[in-house]
């Protein structure tokens, strides 16, 4: 079916058809596959005898949840969608597709609907297309490259049928949800799609820009299904002709697109058109180039010079990241990704591997949460096949996974769950026999790994191989050996490389010096994604100054850019050395206070800091907002300071042998199940974190499953409910009334705006809140 | 960069922040204009309307040509007057939501500013929408009411489900609502507006339609939302 030397020809509209139908349309247009096949049918001939190779069945909406106030079952709308059409195209050659449109939902984090059950619901619709006897899938009209991950993953798994990708673009050559050309054609082409393209929304002028940069990004066949023109959005019409139609389709052939039909406002005539336009014409060369690339759902970093993995997601010997990870504290480490890629990281290594949490959770959480703040690709890391397959499997974009080894078994066990995802992969230059010192033998694990991936099917272009740095003050002479490899593995197998580089100083004074001295070197050697951590500037620095020398900073442009600023003048704030610790938090500067507070812990005890300074500043803060003498913005720039206050505090103790905890107890926050709107239980994590709380912030749509495992798993004594709508304040009566039946030895206080003191009582809340001051207050009151 | 929106009303955002007076820091009057102008970089308005004849029933209203039923006496009373009505759906876009999530995480401050510059953002186009059905109307010497939406009253926020897919927002502007019928983007409205003949502007106070006015915090400190 899809030969690319001529043109497939798909249908044109079908809601379009069926309005000028005169038909009577419900609430759901599938219906009228039962209630009015004739009508359908009949649309469906015309197109096939305007010429039509492909016809789409009438089913786009008839998915789970846009029926569920319908009469009839997907399986129902579904089967006789497909029959119709099946019956139409009887004795003819042409296909009959399954059309799947987007569920009408947003998936999380833009809405609420899991990927999971996106994904039930795809799989149900392809299911019983493929047992109506659809020919191929479709799934079109989709702005979120997650929910067309789910949809394709739902057809591979579950059918054997082609699949046909096509997503819907704006002006601005993004989709609603933000989705790039560049990595629309990444991921999909990498999952495996048969063919992909762009549908709806845009004209064949307004496509064709979009189209031809899809065909620089994928070696798949190429499908554009435009609208008659721009569509005049209050009025529903549309502005060309069908000539006009055909003439710009016309020109996609020339980079070649091969299936081509209409969309929205498009009717048989425009299918006839095309037909006799394109007749016998040649579809051009494609300009695609394999290249190494990893995206997530809007961008996209192609990795053809140096580009920085952050490597500051890791447990590994920071006490305070531990404690996060224990703690349930998701926006500390999504805050460690953010100040990452501001520092200029490209891509970020995420490890959340601790033996006493629950890896594969916390992973799918924090891959979620990162994805939800960044647009910045994803090193997923982790020893355990299933972790890495669960990341991979909600993860939007093209990931790469850390790490694969030259072992048989362990390539056996990764390689496969790596091709089926479409990410990339960095293999390890050591065995069952360990780290070979010399670098031929590590470049002989480097060929058995891009060898092995090969035979999966992942091309070299997503295999990294890491060479494997050895510690100086250990292995002083194999530090060369790692270097050579490196040269002989980007030389001779063409392939990308992957350096953790700062073990390299271990045991030796001045890290940073040997840190940057080495990671130059290995750049000169062919290092392509050195792992390292941007926040330290010599680093950087070192990265910014390699790309001047070898010229792949075109007239020192960026280095000019980042480097010509002089030393930053000092603020006039920070000479004011009479100023305290208090000041500064009331008057909310946050550096201030910073460094205010690291100057007391020289000479002061961090529990008199906490309890004389910055807790009697923070209550003076919290009176002023409750008497209306500062307003909101004012409140959160004295709880930020305060903050940063007791970020010094923890820092520093997190530096003694002994565990000394500064935590006035532990408080579980969540916005109730079906709930969205998280600014205002977020404002109160801020006030209580910065009283000295322990704040387990289980986030928003949070399960009363799980906030009752939370409060139970911490033992918290406090637990804070939000809830924005009325709505939705029928779900917190619901996790109150759990949280009582667990029997978890807590109180509950609730707040949000449809709330009042009246209500919280009648749901069983134990206190109400309105504000974030109160929340603070009640605190007090339960935890001391 | 979108242009349709060029400023946003800067007393407005404070009114959201619940601003009654207090002195601000040069500091943050600079957070606040550059929250400003992040807030009209990220925004994507985006604004759909289309006009329906309306049937009067006696426990509602039929939206003529669609499934959409609005029912309750308040909606019947809000477009007593009327034989047409508008149905009118706008939202900023996803990305400013991203920008506040990432506001929140790294400073707070700007985080709420934001949240409060993308309402008054959405707030200003439906304005602008609203003046244009105006203009259209007015041409035929017809007058509108003001803005209606599901939730008011006691028409139930069940009618948003209708509305959206009567109006093919999720593929039109990208607006769709969660199952808890919580419309994202969710910085996005949706209204009903009503045609008609009388002359002056039939605008009563919106607070007499809400139920939350006995404890509304912008009531209480002499304001509206």
């Amino acid at each position: 079916m899809l030969k690319t030397d001529h043109v497939i020809l798909l249908d044109g509209a079908m809601g379009t058809m069926l309005q000028q139908s005169g038909a009577e349309i419900g609430k759901v247009p599938e219906a009228l596959n039962l209630t009015d096949p004739e009508v359908v049918k009949k649309i469906h001939r015309q197109y096939i005898e305007s010429g039509s190779d492909i016809i789409y069945a009438n089913t786009f909406s008839a998915n789970r949840y846009k029926l569920s106030h319908c009469e009839y079952s997907v399986e129902e709308l579904i089967g006789a969608g497909v029959r119709n059409a099946k019956e139409a195209a009887q004795g003819s050659p042409v296909k009959v597709a399954l059309s799947v449109g987007p569920i009408g939902e947003l998936l999380e984090p833009n809405g609420n609907l899991s990927f999971e059950s996106a994904y039930d619901m795809f799989r149900e619709m392809v299911v019983c297309g493929e047992k109506a006897g659809a020919d191929l899938v479709v799934f079109e009209t989709i702005t979120d490259l997650l929910e067309m991950k789910a949809a394709l993953l739902a057809a591979k798994e579950n059918t054997d049928l082609p699949v046909f990708c096509t997503m819907t673009f704006e002006q601005n050559h993004r989709t609603f949800t933000g989705v790039s050309i560049e990595a629309m054609a990444t991921t999909l082409t990498s999952l495996g799609a048969d063919a992909i393209g762009v549908n709806c929304s845009l004209g064949p002028k307004e496509i064709l820009p979009i189209a031809k940069k899809l065909s620089e990004w994928t070696p798949l066949p190429l499908i554009v299904k435009a609208n008659a023109g721009l569509p005049n959005l209050n009025s529903n019409t549309y502005d060309i002709s069908a000539e006009e139609f055909a003439e710009t389709m016309e020109e996609y052939l020339s980079f070649g697109v091969s299936i081509i039909g209409g969309c929205c406002g498009t009717t048989p005539d425009y299918i006839r058109c095309l037909k006799e336009r394109l007749k016998g014409k040649m579809i051009g060369n494609r300009e695609y180039l394999p290249r190494s690339v990893l995206c997530s759902g809007s961008q996209a970093v192609v990795v053809d010079g140096v580009r920085v993995i952050g490597e500051r997601i890791n447990p590994t010997g920071k006490k305070l990241f531990k404690e996060a990870l224990l703690n349930h504290n998701t926006g500390y480490i999504l805050t460690q990704g953010l100040e990452q890629v501001k520092a200029g990281a490209q891509i970020l290594d995420v490890n959340v591997g601790l033996p006493e949490i629950d890896e594969n959770a916390m992973m799918i959480e924090v891959v979620k949460g990162l994805q939800s703040v960044l647009d910045t690709p994803l090193q997923i890391d982790s020893s355990h096949a299933s972790v890495i397959e669960n990341a991979l499997r909600i993860y939007n974009g093209k990931a790469i996974v850390n790490s694969v080894n030259g072992e048989q078994q362990v390539l056996d066990r990764i390689l496969p769950v790596v091709k089926k995802y479409g990410a990339a992969v960095v293999g390890l230059t050591l065995d069952e026999n360990g780290i070979p010192n010399e670098a031929q033998k590590r470049f002989a694990i480097a060929q058995r790994i891009v060898e092995a991936a090969k035979g999966y099917g992942i091309p070299k272009e997503d295999v990294y191989i890491d060479c494997l740095t050895l510690t100086a003050s250990v292995q002083q002479k194999e530090v060369q050996e790692t270097l050579k490899a490196v040269q002989m593995v980007k030389e001779k197998l063409g392939v990308k490389t992957v350096l953790g580089v700062s073990n390299i100083s271990f045991g030796l004074p001045n890290r940073e010096l040997i840190n940057h001295s080495f990671l130059l070197l290995a750049m000169a050697h062919g290092l392509d994604c050195p792992i390292i951590n941007p926040n330290i500037r010599s680093m950087m620095d070192a990265v910014d100054a390699y790309n001047v020398l070898y010229n792949h900073d075109a007239g020192a442009k960026q280095y000019i850019e980042r480097h010509n600023t002089a030393a930053p003048a000092v603020t006039p704030a920070a000479k004011k050395s009479d100023m305290t610790l208090p000041d500064a938090v009331i008057g909310g500067l946050k550096e201030m206070a910073g460094r205010l507070t690291q100057e007391l812990l020289q000479t002061t005890d961090p529990l008199e800091i906490i309890n004389q300074m910055l807790i009697p500043a923070l209550d003076r803060v919290g009176d002023d907002f409750e008497s209306g003498k500062i307003f909101l913005p004012q409140l959160i720039q004295s709880a930020t300071a305060a903050q940063a206050g007791f970020e010094q505090i923890k820092l520093s103790l997190s530096k003694k042998p002994a565990a000394e905890s500064v935590s006035k107890g532990k408080i579980v926050l969540a916005t109730v199940k079906g709930d969205v709107h998280d600014i205002g239980k977020n404002i109160v994590k801020v006030i209580l974190e910065n009283y000295g709380y322990d704040v387990v912030d289980l986030g928003k749509d949070v399960p009363i499953e799980t906030v009752v495992q939370e409060t139970i798993r911490t033992g918290a004594k406090l637990v804070g409910l939000s809830a924005l709508m009325t709505t939705t304040v029928v779900s917190m009566q619901q996790t109150i009334e759990a949280l009582h039946q667990s029997g978890a030895d807590c109180k509950i206080w609730v707040g949000g705006a449809v709330l009042t003191e009246d209500y919280a009582m009648k749901i069983g809340a134990d206190f109400y809140a309105k504000d974030a001051k109160q929340s603070a207050d009640i605190a007090k009151k339960v935890l001391g | 960069m979108q242009t349709l929106i060029q400023t946003l009303n800067r007393d407005e955002i404070l009114r959201y922040l619940g601003y009654q007076g207090q002195d601000i820091s040069p500091a943050l009057e600079d957070t606040l204009h550059r929250c400003m102008g992040r807030t009209l970089e990220m925004i994507s308005p985006k604004s759909l309307y289309r006009r329906f004849k309306i049937e009067h029933r006696e426990n509602g209203i039929a939206v003529l040509g669609t499934p959409v039923f609005l029912s309750g006496q308040d909606i019947r009373r809000h477009l007593e007057n009327c034989e047409e009505i508008y149905l009118l759906c706008v939202t900023v876009g996803l990305e400013i939501e991203r920008e506040i999530r990432t506001a929140m995480l790294l400073s707070p401050d700007e985080g709420v500013i934001l949240d409060s510059c993308a309402t008054t953002a959405v707030e200003a186009l439906a304005d602008l929408a609203e003046r244009e059905i105006a203009a259209q109307c007015k041409t035929e010497g017809k007058n509108i009411t003001w803005r209606f939406s599901a939730g008011y009253g006691d028409l139930p926020l069940e009618t948003q489900k209708e509305i959206i897919a009567a109006m093919d927002t999720h593929r039109k502007i990208g607006l769709s609502l969660t199952d808890s019928l919580l419309m994202t983007p969710s910085k996005s409205v949706t209204a009903i507006i009503g045609v008609t003949d009388t002359t002056r502007d039939p605008r009563p106070n919106k607070c007499d339609y809400c139920n939350n006015r006995a404890h509304c915090a912008f009531r209480k400190r002499g304001t509206q939302c």
